[in-house]
């Protein structure tokens, strides 16, 4: 059956940055014209709203707080109507068009994430429910987040420092971040409750690079940006600026002005961050991440050049290698995400099960020299920074003795008691203390995509994703006596077809400085007296007995806390 | 010439406060004169604890005992419980006046040009205030009205009715202006008090107001400008009662639950904030020490543990009773296990049942001072009628009584 389209006019940046720079506003934003794409036998259907089975928009009155009906109208082709346009109201900035537009953007991220070329697999959420809700005029305030509790997106507005009118949902950077932040959870839900200041920052540092990629997604933006950088991106663009608009029309909490949200460009490290929140720690590693990109796009703009395979422009020349650094940095980021431990992490641990996840698909001894020197330049970048002492802390093993028969897989992946009992087998291996229990989470069957095509078909790889947790104990500062659960784990990944170990990456963050790290932090907050007492969605000590946080995910919108 | 006792007189006025205190002084002739100190006429705005007519009783009694005119007015804070009575008696014409007054400093009409982070949290209570009061005129919420009402001295003229601010205006005319002061713990009370023999000691509040506001004020807000939009432009679209197609009904009810959840969380704040500007005073008379708490809350207990709390031998339970008007690691420092001077001791709660889910807090909060000592209920006399908690003047210190 064929599949069903919906047409949606998308903004390229922000509501009223243009193309023409960083730091510059103009009156016209770019739009560019997308299909988004259901499955024709998914037994879905694109609603007024806009609506479908995972997401649907909600909006309010934004002078009474009162839910409204749709503000956007499904119109269905004469020709097909199973597809269609969706059409916004009359007016700049409408209700339909910042519905739309955070739709769209929610829809394309989501698309991106799932795709062959990033997990190859359709998450679940982790609220459980099969429907993320979309609310583009949440009300009045420079903010947007993500939300469990409601299974919700929030785009807020705002008078920005000159007067002009800023709409959250308008901006491609932050409703990508945002959705960024509720996919990362449905992958990694223990990130949500982290006591340890890096993992609180790992959430905001994928959603930035969710956003990097998604701005990545669009060719005229990748066009504009390469012809004003002189096909570079060393510099400051709007793939390294992120939410240009939201920056600029908000000074940072110092009172200086600025031209974007966050930079992803810097040298910092681990010592340099070592004071910061989370919201500026997360840019440790997104700079990493960053770098990474532009190593990967150098390389390929040169080997385009030395072939001349673009056909002697230059211009042509960086634009194929950027679309071609796109897809390798989606995959390179998106599938170490997805071998993430459960439980606390560290930047050190996205480094391990990023490396891992490439290694996977392209042992060392297999990969070419520009996939070798990838590699190292993105170890090199986790010394350089002072998050591990060299490149080898970044290694992971492949124990051989964790693979199994085909026929086990399958059995593995389908039932509870043969995980449990797999695990079990090979606890010590996994690094299980002894008498600790485990859980062992739902398996993942993921097939991606792992190179170009050939004579039209794209190779596969097929791979088993195991996750198991456990927590381990700790003494916690404050009160004497007082103790802290620390959630951790591991991730097995195993060939489909074979058996085979791909990979096991384990947490580490029960060292000292880790555990100092969370006093630090929990020390702060209650000097602050941020945490609730009373308010179960508000962050807060998870009990008398256990120190650790809960809903500290939540301390990236809280003013003051997010930079 | 016989020693009169310091009495204690508590009103039954509903959900509210209406406390005289009167105080037996001896003059340097060694005549006898006694202070009255008047604290709140007041009571809630809904439900069953409002009843405005019984205010004109309780002040024609006030005023039959004063001659009209009480020693000391005390507005504790600008909530309407603790604020109505006067005016309202007024316009039923019964007159009181007083000679000095005194009001939580916050209600000068200056106070916010002069304090900057005080003013920056009221413009965003205000707007949250707003926001509320909107979302109950476009569907009825009582008790987020209620609350409004409560706080509405944020409000803007016009918003409702009468607000907080109007009767907050006519205490402010109760007293000669020379004698109306704005007091907080800073305040120096030489000249500013009737007192010649008793002594009193404000303890609350800060002089900076900023500090009793916390984080949950700074969520978001309506569109100030979509209100003015739709005010100005043509008929509203009629609000969804059902989640629209396509929406999972569960996702969308819990949707707009965290969304009032919220706005009921500011509208929270905003009233914590406001009792804890309640004006906390001690007086000292003859070897006894009373307190007196207004609707004092958490924040403003912990600083006033931080400039010195006494064991008294009195306490006017602080917000009818609340659990959050009381702050149980303080308790031993007010009441200790044992009297330190063998004096018995007392507490009073001025309150009703039926408004609040939690107020009184029967089991936590008036057991742990029914643990201590002898506990006065207003609820135990009928409406508009008072009960008295008495304090020997002379050497029979040892047996205060209990008359109704």
């Amino acid at each position: 059956m064929a599949d069903v389209v919906a047409e949606v006019e998308l903004l390229v940046q922000d509501g009223s940055v243009s193309l023409a720079g960083p730091g510059v506003t103009a009156g016209a934003p770019e739009k560019e014209t997308k299909e988004l794409t259901l499955p024709g036998d998914g037994n879905d259907r694109f609603l007024d709203g806009p609506a479908t089975r995972r997401f649907a928009v909600v909006d309010f009155d934004p002078a009474t707080g009162a839910p409204l009906p749709p503000p956007a109208t499904f119109v269905p082709f004469r020709s097909n109507p199973r597809s269609g346009r969706y059409v916004a109201g009359h007016g700049d900035a409408s209700a339909g068009d910042l519905a739309i537009n955070a739709f769209g953007t929610v829809f394309q991220t989501v698309r991106m994430f799932e795709g062959p070329d990033a997990l190859g697999r359709r998450v679940q959420w982790a609220f459980g429910g099969e429907q993320l809700l979309v609310v583009p005029r949440a009300g009045e305030w420079a903010n947007a987040f993500y939300d469990r509790g409601t299974r919700s997106l929030q785009f807020f507005s705002f008078d920005g420092a000159t007067g002009a009118r800023v709409h959250t949902a308008l901006s491609r950077d932050v409703v990508a971040h945002e959705c960024g932040h509720a996919l990362l959870d449905a992958v990694v839900p223990s990130l949500y409750d982290s006591s340890t200041p890096q993992s609180v920052a790992i959430h905001e540092a994928v959603a930035d690079l969710v956003a990097v990629v998604m701005a990545l997604d669009s060719r005229r933006l990748r066009e504009a940006v390469l012809a004003r950088s002189d096909n570079s991106l060393a510099g400051e663009s709007a793939f390294s600026s992120i939410a240009e608009e939201f920056g600029m029309a908000r000074p940072s909490a110092d009172g200086m002005s600025r031209r974007a949200l966050r930079e992803l460009r810097n040298v910092d490290t681990v010592h340099t961050l070592a004071d910061a929140r989370p919201h500026v720690l997360s840019t440790l590693l997104s700079a990493i991440f960053y770098d990474c990109l532009s190593g990967m796009f150098a390389t390929r703009f040169e080997a385009e050049q030395s072939t001349d395979a673009s056909g002697g422009s230059t211009a042509a020349a960086a634009n194929k290698a950027l679309g071609t650094a796109h897809i390798i940095f989606r995959r390179l980021l998106l599938r170490g995400i997805d071998y993430l431990p459960p439980g606390e992490l560290s930047f050190a641990d996205v480094g391990r099960a990023t490396l891992a996840a490439d290694r996977a698909v392209r042992p060392d001894a297999d990969a070419g020299a520009a996939l070798l020197r990838q590699r190292e330049r993105l170890a090199a970048q986790f010394v350089e920074r002072g998050l591990v002492a060299t490149a080898a802390d970044l290694l992971s093993p492949r124990p051989a003795d964790l693979s199994v028969p085909p026929d086990e897989l399958r059995r593995i992946h389908g039932s509870d008691w043969a995980a449990y009992e797999y695990v079990t087998r090979h606890r010590a291996t996994m690094g299980i203390p002894r008498d600790v229990a485990f859980t062992v989470l739902p398996r993942v069957d993921s097939t991606k995509v792992v190179g170009p095509r050939r004579d039209g078909v794209a190779p596969v790889q097929r791979e088993l994703i195991l996750k198991v947790a456990w927590n381990v104990t700790e003494d916690a500062a404050g009160a004497t006596g007082r103790t802290r659960v620390v959630p951790t784990g591991a991730t097995v990944t195993l060939d489909w077809d074979t058996g085979e170990c791909l990979a096991m990456v384990s947490s580490d963050v029960t060292g000292h400085q880790h555990r100092t790290e969370r006093d630090t932090f929990l020390l702060e907050l209650e000097q602050e007296g941020l945490l609730e007492q009373d308010d179960e969605s508000g962050v807060a000590v998870r009990g008398d007995e256990d120190a650790g946080l809960r809903n500290s995910h939540r301390l990236l919108h809280l003013a003051g806390w997010w930079g | 010439m016989g020693v009169s006792d310091l009495v204690v007189r508590a009103y039954n006025v509903g959900f509210g406060d209406a406390v005289l205190v009167s105080v037996p002084e001896l003059t340097e002739d060694g005549h006898e004169e006694t202070r009255h100190v008047l604290i709140d006429v007041g009571n809630l705005l809904a439900g069953d604890g409002n009843d405005d007519e019984v205010f004109t009783g309780v002040v024609r009694e006030v005023a039959d005992r004063t001659g009209g005119t009480v020693d000391l007015y005390v507005m504790t804070h600008e909530h309407l419980d603790h604020v109505q009575g006067l005016l309202a008696a007024h316009r039923a014409g019964v007159g009181l006046a007083a000679r000095h007054a005194w009001l939580t400093g916050s209600a000068h009409p200056d106070y916010y040009a002069t304090h900057p982070e005080a003013e920056k949290r009221r413009r965003v209570a205000a707007l949250a205030l707003e926001d509320a009061h909107r979302i109950v005129q476009a569907a009825p919420d009582p008790w987020l009205d209620m609350m409004v009402r409560n706080n509405s001295a944020g409000l803007p003229p016009g918003a409702l009715g009468l607000r907080t601010s109007d009767y907050v205006d006519h205490l402010r005319d109760l007293a000669p202006r020379e004698r109306t002061h704005y007091v907080d713990r800073t305040t120096d009370l030489q000249g500013k008090h009737p007192f010649t023999e008793a002594t009193v000691r404000i303890l609350a509040p800060e002089e900076d107001t900023s500090t009793y506001y916390g984080r949950a004020l700074d969520g978001p807000a309506l569109t100030a400008a979509g209100a003015a939009e739709a005010a100005s432009g043509g008929p509203a679209t009629p609000a969804l009662s059902v989640p629209p197609v396509g929406v999972e009904p569960g996702a969308f009810f819990d949707l707009q639950a965290s969304r009032r959840t919220g706005t009921r969380r500011r509208i929270m704040e905003i009233d914590k904030a406001n009792n804890n500007t309640s004006i906390v005073f001690q007086l000292e008379w003859r070897g006894w020490r009373l307190l007196f708490a207004g609707d004092a809350e958490l924040k403003s207990w912990k600083r006033m543990h931080a400039h010195g709390l006494q064991p008294v031998h009195f306490v006017k339970i602080s917000h009818h009773g609340s659990h959050n008007g009381t702050y149980d690691e303080l308790f031993d420092e007010l009441m200790p296990a044992q009297s330190p001077d063998g004096r018995e001791r007392h507490a009073l709660v001025s309150t009703h049942d039926g408004d609040w889910d939690s107020v009184p807090d029967a089991e936590g909060t008036l057991a742990l001072y029914s643990s201590r000592c002898l506990l006065h209920d207003t609820r135990s006399v009928a409406h508009g009628a008072s009960l008295e908690v008495t304090f020997a003047g002379g050497p029979d210190v040892l047996g205060p009584s209990d008359r109704r």
